[in-house]
């Protein structure tokens, strides 16, 4: 295909569009009103992620030690523990340590422990998770291994809070597959509608082309073109509006909530996410068009 | 030069109603031929198949020595573009101007662009429709309209023009102007065929005539005086 051949046919692309405004807005809207539920969601998604990430970092696996552990065992589970993928970092707090710690968490109180005897607290390693483990069982499994391990008084994790946690990813997930699978399909539906009502209300034209000698792929070209100029100029819009959402629903959080600062703060979009979504909405233009194409060739 | 050679060729819509039955003719290049005959005796659908919008039920269209009947519409698409149709409703796409109608066939062949500047004034020269250039084709008038159409046909230099009732929309002076266009390019080497059914047309432009009856071909008695 030369350049004055796809001159031809961007002009074409042009005079359609300029030709079927109307038909070619409704495309518009109905691929950009898909995409900014669908980008609500992933922001949404997005960020409820990042604070239970946020939340999550608190959390950490306790591995209490027996008194009698020896040199030798305490550094193999710690060699255990430091090379395990989901251990993000392992803190070894002493007998004397963990008594520290227990009274300053005592304040005033820590008179209390004045009559003592000894010291029955037990030493211990305290685990934190890397925020990319996505199930229970490669807690469990880490836990697991550990339990057996000689040396090992007993261990302590949120396992219930991490059970709800990862439930709620869970669900969080085939509820955006189920949700977004099905506003594709009815955007792609539409989009594919649409074409077919433009493609019809051109028919004359597109006769008229064909007896003077026009082959089906320059008459089909600038529809495709259509279809991906929707999804470009949809995507930019639903782009815009979603940062527009973000941009009030950050004001109006740090107006009307002022004490969440600090515990939940909303991100945007990163650019690559950005480029995506661009992406995505050329696509769904593109898609609209193919399955149209179908029925184009028929007629 | 193309030639254009029709052997029993027979075509029917409906299985027991025939439009076309045992066609056979040849037309030389430079030929110059009225298709006549009733309404709804097959001219149209005469010249449909010549310009392969319809396959026949059998037969053999040869232009140029290949058979058309049997050719992919990718293959039609070409064959199209050494033909030039005329329609009575002139067929013109209402959203494209004067010049965008007439340059849409030097388009689809990737000729460059300033080449159909070229080629597009020379046309619309040539029918006397040069002043229009920019207009749509509904500002025009019916006569100004089949100009532009034949414009369109006579761009690429095709070898054959077909014209369907070219003047059937038309008072008897642009008919006139019309049917002397058709003659000039006739008279540069094009075969023309020319289907109507307007008997002055016939009489004032002497010319072969074939004619249409119950879907048979018979040449003219008018045609044999008119040679």
């Amino acid at each position: 295909m030369n350049i004055t051949y796809l001159y031809y046919l961007l002009k074409s692309t042009y005079q359609n569009i300029r030709q079927h405004l109307v038909i070619n807005l409704i495309s518009i809207f109905t691929i950009t009103f898909s995409l900014v539920i669908f980008g609500l969601y992933s922001f949404g998604y997005l960020n409820l992620q990042k604070t239970l990430n946020d939340w999550r970092s608190d959390f950490q696996v306790i591995v209490y030690l027996q008194d009698s552990i020896s040199h030798q065992q305490l550094k193999s589970l710690r060699h255990l523990c430091e090379s395990h993928p989901a251990v993000s970092r392992v803190v070894y707090v002493d007998k004397n340590k963990a008594m520290q710690h227990f009274r300053q968490s005592l304040g005033k109180d820590s008179t209390l422990l004045q009559g003592l005897k000894g010291n029955p607290l037990p030493a211990s390693l305290e685990l934190q998770l890397k925020s990319k483990v996505q199930g229970m069982q490669t807690v469990e499994s880490l836990v697991d291994r550990i339990r057996r391990k000689p040396g090992v008084d007993e261990l302590q994790y949120g396992q219930q809070w991490l059970n709800h946690f990862f439930s709620i990813m869970r669900l969080l997930h085939i509820f955006g597959l189920g949700i977004t699978g099905f506003l594709f399909f009815v955007t792609i539906f539409i989009v594919s509608n649409t074409i077919k009502l433009s493609f019809y209300s051109r028919r004359d034209a597109i006769d008229i082309m064909e007896l003077v000698g026009a082959t089906r792929f320059y008459i089909a070209i600038p529809y495709l073109l259509e279809g991906l100029f929707q999804g470009l100029i949809a995507s930019l819009l639903s782009v815009a509006a979603i940062y527009g959402i973000y941009y009030y629903l950050v004001a109006w959080l740090q107006g009307s909530f002022p004490f969440l600062q600090g515990m939940v703060s909303l991100t945007f979009f990163t650019p690559r996410m950005l480029a995506g979504f661009l992406i995505l909405g050329v696509l769904l233009g593109g898609l609209g068009f193919l399955v149209s194409f179908k029925w184009i060739r028929g007629n | 030069m193309l030639m254009i050679r029709v052997f029993h060729l027979y075509k029917n819509y409906l299985p027991t109603v025939a439009v076309l039955q045992d066609v056979s003719f040849t037309l030389e290049a430079g030929d110059f031929v009225f298709l006549t005959g009733a309404s709804g005796a097959g001219k149209t659908t005469l010249l449909r198949l010549l310009f392969a919008a319809e396959r026949p039920k059998s037969g053999q269209i040869l232009i140029d020595g290949k058979n058309i009947t049997s050719f992919s519409r990718r293959r039609i698409a070409h064959v199209r573009r050494s033909i030039g149709v005329v329609f009575q409703d002139f067929k013109l796409i209402t959203y494209r101007t004067v010049f965008d109608n007439v340059a849409l066939v030097l388009e689809i062949t990737g000729t460059p662009r300033n080449e159909i500047k070229k080629r597009v004034w020379k046309v619309l020269k040539l029918v006397g429709i040069e002043q229009k250039l920019y207009r749509y084709p509904l500002e025009l008038s019916g006569g100004e309209q089949q100009r532009v159409a034949i414009a369109r046909a006579l761009v690429n230099d095709p070898q054959i023009i077909l014209a369907d009732e070219p003047t059937g929309n038309l008072d008897f002076e642009i008919t006139t102007e019309i049917m002397n266009i058709l003659n000039n390019v006739n008279a540069q080497g094009t075969t023309v065929m020319v289907a109507t059914h307007n008997q002055l047309l016939l009489q004032k432009f002497k010319r072969k005539i074939f004619a249409l009856h119950n879907g048979m071909l018979h040449e003219d008695v008018l045609s044999k005086e008119n040679q």
